[in-house]
């Protein structure tokens, strides 16, 4: 999996490529953390991901509720049905804001 | 090659180095020495032996021809004596002839055989005079007659002398001599004397002036004698002639006795350059034997021109080849009998000397340079000594200077190779503290320090290691042991069965299963997975298990386990882990399956031989939020049904 971050004004956007799982999920959950400490406002393009795990569920998870403790925003973009099968399945499509 | 080899070998070398270039030096510089002194010795030998060649040779010269020349005065003087007494018994005669009225007539006494042997006066007379008392003859033997006591003295008081005489005109004369005996004939008959046929009488009368004779042999004594004679006139008239004989034994043993060195010699040449007497018997200046011979012709013209000089009346020294060696003869002339006086010399035995000089210089020289050189010998000698005593001692020093160097090394080396893996004590205890090697050791110890506390703290978290992990595996062996694993699980129900299987890719997984009897006619299935690995997940995993388990036993609804499990969950989960899960319940005796999901993967279901998703509404995982609420479904399975529950552990794996 590669992670690239991307700056537009106050969005944060961050691109993620490959495979989510629990071995490379750390990384996005690292990545959505520190992004959260730059700016409120976090887009993540999904694009080029082509599966997502349980443990890439927590890592959404957790930066979901660093969004809402912060009042801040985490919107995921460019979501491939496959990943938004899991989004549906786990129930992360009612928490998640997904454009 | 060891350090201390390489160290010993460097210092060696240098020094052997050093020690041949010095040697080689000092030889050098000492035979160029040597050569030196040796070319000086021959120089000064050179120059000394020239400057005593000729010296000696000068002082030679001069002694020869002092020799020569008293030797020639000391002989002449002899025939000078003899040609005065001659002399003075010529004027004695005639001045009684030219007074002969002034002397009385004296008889003279004929020879007497009885005095033969002793002095005597005797009157000797020609043939021709046949009267002795004729009156002119009688006259004149008696003025002879007055002659008798002067001959007597004169022969008496003069050494050598044979006989003394005066001869006058017509042939008498009167003698005195030792031979009385001698003048008579077998018959006792007087015999006649004839006086003017004598080479005596001849050589003065017609000379004029005094005359010495030929060297001759003697008739009576058989020794060599001369006769000097000398005339007698009276008024410019001739008379008669005065004359006396003399052995030449004294001048013979003059000659013969005179010794230069050892095989130098005098020898006397006549008037005629005839030798006359000579130590020699053989060679040019023998005596000689023939009468015509005369060495002022000889054919040697430089000895010729010698003896001509010599009888010249001239004295000298000459080097000359004589005999086929090389001569120095000195002359000196005897003016009396106008004789040359001669002395010889070998050129060998005048430098025999300087020769003999010039060879004790040379060994002296020798001996000097020998001296020099065993001086020298001995002094490169002593060198190499102490070259090869100094090399010693640098070796020596230059191995217990490695030793030194070394030994510390060594000690490190033995110390470093007992240091193995089971002996950790460095020991280090040799007492320099400042050398490299200590600074080396205190390194190596201060590693080893560290290396010890190393292993300690390796063996510590090793052992840290080990405790968790065989924590870690009791806690792997808990989470197992939690899931229920006896199959058949239901022995007793022919109307089910279950199988489980979970094969963890960590130790400790966040996956579980369950399955139990609510009641005789429900069966409980769960099939969940925490969203994490490791102990937190298997903690996490015991309590949604429990809680699961409990709320189902206490028969609450499917909505309501989730809705309540799933907020216990939410209580203190600082770490935001949840589970997905899946749980359904079988009512046995209809076949009825109520299902519920918390987010977890599409189930299968087999109710006609293939196998099928099973929709179920997607709930939010627990312990996400609080408050989600959960909706079941139920559907309704076949006989021979089968549900395949599973874990996105078995996709993920798969992918």
């Amino acid at each position: 999996m590669n992670i690239s971050e991307t700056r537009a004004g106050d969005v944060i956007q961050i691109q993620i490529e490959g495979r989510v799982d629990t071995t490379t999920s750390p990384q996005l959950q690292n990545a959505i953390l520190q992004a959260f400490q730059k700016g409120n406002k976090l887009v993540l393009d999904f694009s080029q991901v082509a599966y997502v795990s349980s443990a890439g569920l927590r890592a959404l998870l957790i930066g979901q509720k660093t969004a809402n403790s912060k009042g801040g925003s985490m919107t995921l973009i460019h979501v491939p049905d496959a990943v938004s099968q899991v989004f549906q399945m786990s129930g992360f499509s009612g928490i998640l804001t997904i454009e | 090659m060891s350090l201390r080899r390489k160290i010993i070998a460097i210092c060696v070398g240098s020094v052997i180095l050093v020690t041949l270039t010095v040697g080689a030096i000092m030889t050098v510089q000492m035979n160029r020495l040597t050569d030196r002194a040796v070319q000086a010795n021959d120089e000064f030998a050179q120059i000394a032996g020239d400057m005593s060649a000729s010296s000696m040779t000068e002082q030679l010269h001069q002694r020869m021809l002092n020799v020569t020349d008293c030797n020639a005065r000391l002989a002449d003087a002899k025939f000078e004596e003899l040609e005065n007494q001659v002399v003075m018994l010529a004027n004695v005669t005639e001045d009684l002839f030219s007074n002969p009225d002034a002397y009385t007539p004296r008889e003279i006494p004929l020879p007497d055989a009885a005095n033969d042997g002793e002095l005597s006066v005797q009157l000797l007379h020609s043939a021709s005079v046949t009267n002795l008392n004729d009156p002119v003859v009688a006259k004149r033997i008696g003025l002879l007659g007055n002659l008798q006591e002067t001959l007597y003295e004169v022969n008496n008081n003069f050494e050598n002398m044979a006989s003394d005489y005066v001869a006058v005109e017509p042939g008498v004369l009167i003698q005195a001599d030792y031979i009385a005996g001698s003048k008579f004939d077998a018959d006792g008959q007087i015999l006649p004397y004839e006086a003017d046929t004598r080479p005596w009488y001849i050589g003065a009368k017609e000379s004029g002036t005094t005359y010495f004779t030929p060297v001759s042999r003697d008739a009576h004594t058989e020794g060599t004698g001369i006769m000097c004679g000398v005339p007698i006139y009276v008024d410019d008239q001739f008379i008669g002639v005065a004359g006396a004989g003399m052995y030449l034994s004294n001048i013979e043993k003059l000659v013969s006795d005179i010794r230069l060195g050892t095989a130098g010699y005098a020898c006397i040449i006549n008037q005629d350059g005839q030798v006359i007497f000579s130590p020699k018997e053989e060679g040019e200046l023998m005596v000689s034997q023939d009468e015509q011979a005369d060495l002022r012709t000889s054919g040697n013209t430089e000895l010729g021109a010698l003896v001509r000089s010599a009888l010249a009346g001239s004295s000298g020294i000459t080097k000359l080849e004589m005999d086929g060696e090389n001569y120095y003869i000195a002359y000196a002339p005897m003016t009396t009998v106008g004789w040359g006086f001669l002395t010889v010399l070998g050129e060998e035995e005048v430098l025999t000397p300087t020769n003999e000089l010039l060879a004790q210089m040379d060994v002296s020289a020798k001996q000097s340079v020998d001296s020099m050189e065993y001086t020298i010998h001995v002094s490169l000698i002593t060198l190499e000594i102490t070259l090869v005593i100094f090399c010693l001692l640098v070796a020596l020093a230059a191995f217990l200077l490695s030793s030194h160097i070394v030994k510390p090394i060594q000690l490190l080396t033995d110390s470093v190779s007992k240091y193995d893996g089971e002996n950790w004590d460095f020991q280090w205890k040799f007492k320099s503290k400042t050398d490299e090697t200590a600074i080396l050791a205190g390194a190596f110890l201060e590693m080893t320090k560290k290396m010890k506390e190393y292993i300690a703290n390796i063996t510590e978290i090793t052992a840290e290691k080990e405790r968790i992990g065989a924590e870690l595996n009791v806690a792997t062996k808990i989470q197992a042991d939690m899931l229920p694993k006896i199959f058949p699980a239901f022995p007793g129900r022919s109307e089910f069965d279950v199988y489980a299987q979970m094969d963890p890719a960590k130790e400790v997984g966040g996956d579980f299963y369950d399955f139990f009897m609510i009641d005789d006619d429900h069966l409980a299935i769960v099939i969940a997975d925490v969203s994490s690995k490791g102990v937190p997940a298997a903690l996490f995993m015991v309590i949604a298990k429990t809680l699961i388990k409990n709320h189902a036993l206490n028969r609450e609804s499917l909505d309501d386990v989730f809705y309540k499990v799933n907020n216990q969950l939410c209580e203190g989960n600082e770490e935001g882990m949840f589970v997905t899960s899946w749980m359904g319940v079988l009512t046995v005796s209809t076949g009825s399956f109520e299902y519920v999901n918390a987010g977890h993967n599409p189930q299968l279901l087999m109710n006609n031989e293939n196998y099928e998703w099973i929709h179920a509404k997607p709930g939010f995982v627990l312990a996400g939020m609080e408050g989600i609420p959960y909706a079941s479904e139920t559907l309704q399975l076949q006989h021979g049904a089968r549900i395949f529950l599973y874990t996105d552990g078995v996709t993920e794996h798969q992918a």
